[in-house]
């Protein structure tokens, strides 16, 4: 099929109204100028307005187009305001939430309007006109704030034109938007409100139709995010330093003997003039600790077992879990290198020992005495050099306890809670800030 | 509180310690990104050989040339003992549009070498870079001349130390001066000036504070020796319901 001919063809899908080649462009999948793309991990744990009420409007109106587009339907002579409200109020800990319109037809006199309004607005008004609405008017390009007068604002907007809205958290703003250009704040008193996105249309054929975040914005809803957010950032970085410098330094140099990174350890204390009479000792201690982990990385397990002993006698004692995981290891080894007969030597003198408590691993671990070829058996991916890293990382972890050593470093710890703390902050709407300090984001910027 | 005036408010607003340690244990922290965060305090802290020993023992790249912190640190340094010209030379070859593009950090870098010069009382020296370098810079910056006019009232004070104007003249002067130049070389290098883990700090402190209006979870308090206490709040009430 030529490009022409499946342009026509999508073309006669179209609704027929003058206005469809304006819906051409609707880059679906191109998510990236989207408020879903902004909130990203966040989105989930929101419940944003997404679709039209299919209940919360005036009879009216038609909804149609997956519940995005509204079309005023005339019932009687004489035409009333008609008000449609969005399927969900606008949860504030979504920081900002913004949506556009389309005017697919001005109808016979295009009296339409966008914007915001509280659970209790009468579906018989345009937005605006009752107490706690706010709305911009197509036919004067007025703005309502809660009253049936209304004040110069913007331009006026006819079929053909995107208009938006935008309301803002984390400063209690809210303004509007024509065909992508920002018209300038509209109120600044939405503080405590539960808001619902809303539309009114006044006269027979007027339609519109809704993008409410899975489509791209004509306006640049991704910058507006971005300087949000570096604001938000910008917040935390004025509060007043007390001690973060010190504690930052503290946490670096723990951060790096649990990692073990002695000769780091060495140069960042000198650097930093940190005295610590325990420095060399905890140096010995993370050296000895590396030789073992690299012994046990190499797959000499037999070597590790000998060096834990002489270092720690009563480790392994204590730690059968740990012995068990060295002890398995090393079978798995031997089936590498060693002659069968050892290996099933091995086996039944050392591994048999641990049964029943860990009896479902041994079958696994046994079980590559059965094929002849255990590198083309079921059971292949055990031989791999990639089974002693977990290994490693749980016998590191178990000497730092050993040593009465936190088993994560508080460094990872202080990361972890930061996190935790801003998800939840998110789900309990503790602060519409919160969405903007994406840990992750922060980190790998 | 009794245990029977616990509504399910309450309960809605607490979480367990146990919970909180799976959501802890859940919540995905790369090595990777502990690294680079540790890479970045190095880095931005001007721990030049930490840094590049840091990347050879644990293999995280470092995401700066690491050439430019000896560059910085030479420069603070030449600052803080007051040798203006020798940071200012040091600046240009390093990059000459850090200072052509920022007039206020030039303007205040020439301020010091004024004070510098009042400092070591050479009157006359000062007067004439006064007149030929600063004033000139002020014709079009009222804020600049306040500045200027500031500086130059040091020479009325038979005892700067004692004068009103004294701060000017202490080291943290010098401090302030260094680290503003070493902030605009660090944008001019394309990263941030504020390394990230005081960042972090500060967040999980402002954030615990949030949330704890919404939600009784253990706090994480840091002390100065980065050990680490959590305040269960739950405590109390939990051994009430039991």
């Amino acid at each position: 099929m030529s490009q022409q001919q499946q342009k026509e063809i999508i073309m006669t899908d179209l609704p027929s109204s003058s206005s469809s080649s304006l819906l051409d462009d609707d880059e679906e999948g191109d998510i990236s100028n989207t408020t879903a793309h902004y909130y990203g991990q966040f989105k989930p744990m929101l419940d944003i307005p997404t679709m039209w009420s299919k209940e919360n409007k005036n009879s009216c109106l038609e909804v149609s187009n997956r519940h995005l587009r509204v079309t005023y339907k005339q019932t009687k002579e004489v035409s009333d305001a008609a008000l449609i409200k969005a399927n969900h109020h606008i949860p504030p800990a979504c920081g900002i939430y913004y949506f556009e319109i389309t005017v697919i037809s001005k109808g016979r006199d295009g009296y339409i309007g966008i914007g915001l309004c509280t659970n209790s607005m009468a579906h018989s008004k345009l937005p605006g006109w009752e107490r706690n609405s706010y709305g911009y008017h197509g036919d004067d390009g007025n703005l309502f704030k809660c009253s049936g007068t209304g004040k110069h604002y913007g331009p006026t907007y006819t079929t053909g034109d995107t208009v938006g809205c935008c309301i803002n958290f984390v400063n209690n703003t809210l303004f509007f938007t024509k065909n992508g250009v920002p018209l300038g704040e509209a109120a600044n008193d939405i503080k405590g409100l539960t808001l619902y996105p809303c539309v009114g249309l006044r006269t027979p054929q007027e339609s519109v139709e809704a993008n409410f975040g899975e489509k791209k914005f004509q306006f640049e809803i991704s910058q507006y995010f971005k300087e949000e957010k570096q604001k938000s950032f910008k917040s935390i970085q004025s509060i007043p330093t007390t001690n973060e410098e010190l504690i930052s330094t503290q946490l670096v140099l723990g951060y790096l003997i649990h990692h073990g990174y002695p000769e780091t350890v060495k140069l960042f204390a000198s650097a930093t003039g940190i005295v610590d009479d325990t420095l060399n000792s905890q140096l010995d201690y993370i050296k000895n600790r590396q030789t073992i982990l690299d012994l046990l990385l190499n797959g000499e397990i037999e070597k590790v077992i000998i060096e834990l002993n002489r270092l720690y006698p009563d480790f392994l004692q204590k730690r059968k879990d740990i012995l068990f995981k060295l002890q398995c290891q090393k079978f798995i080894e031997m089936i590498k290198h060693s002659p069968i007969e050892d290996t099933m030597a091995f086996g039944t003198k050392e591994l048999y020992s641990f049964l029943p408590e860990y009896e479902n691993s041994l079958h696994e671990i046994f079980s590559l005495i059965a094929y002849q070829d255990p590198f083309k058996s079921p059971v292949a991916h055990l031989l791999d050099k990639e089974r002693r890293e977990p290994i490693a990382k749980d016998l590191n972890c178990a000497l730092l306890v050993y040593s009465n050593k936190p088993s994560t470093p508080i460094l990872e710890r202080v990361v972890r809670q930061t996190k935790v703390v801003m998800d939840e902050s998110v789900k309990k709407n503790a602060c519409p800030s919160s969405i903007f300090m994406n840990v992750n984001e922060f980190l790998q910027e | 509180m009794e245990w029977r005036d616990i509504t399910i408010q309450d309960l809605e607003r607490m979480i367990s310690k146990e919970d909180w340690e799976n959501k802890l244990d859940e919540v995905q922290v790369s090595k990777n990104d502990l690294n680079n965060l540790v890479m970045n305090y190095l880095i931005i802290q001007g721990y030049k050989e930490a840094a590049e020993m840091f990347q050879n023992e644990s293999g995280t790249k470092a995401t700066v040339d690491l050439i430019s912190i000896v560059d910085r640190m030479a420069i603070r340094s030449a600052i803080q003992r007051g040798d203006i010209e020798q940071g200012i030379e040091i600046v240009n070859d390093l990059n000459p549009e850090i200072l052509d593009t920022n007039p206020q950090l030039y303007f205040h870098l020439q301020q010091q070498k004024l004070i510098e010069l009042i400092k070591k009382g050479m009157i006359s020296e000062a007067l004439t870079f006064a007149q030929e370098e600063l004033a000139p810079q002020c014709e079009e910056n009222h804020k600049f001349l306040e500045e200027l006019e500031k500086t130059i009232s040091l020479l009325a004070f038979d005892d700067i130390a004692k004068s009103p104007l004294s701060s000017l003249v202490e080291a943290s002067q010098r401090q302030k001066t260094a680290s503003e130049l070493n902030a605009a070389i660090l944008v001019s290098q394309s990263h941030d000036k504020d390394p990230k883990l005081p960042t972090i700090l500060k967040l999980l402190q402002w954030a615990q504070n949030n949330l704890d209006d919404k939600l009784t979870f253990p706090r994480l308090n840091i002390n100065n020796n980065a050990e680490l206490s959590t305040i269960d709040n739950n405590s109390d009430s939990d051994s009430m319901i039991e």
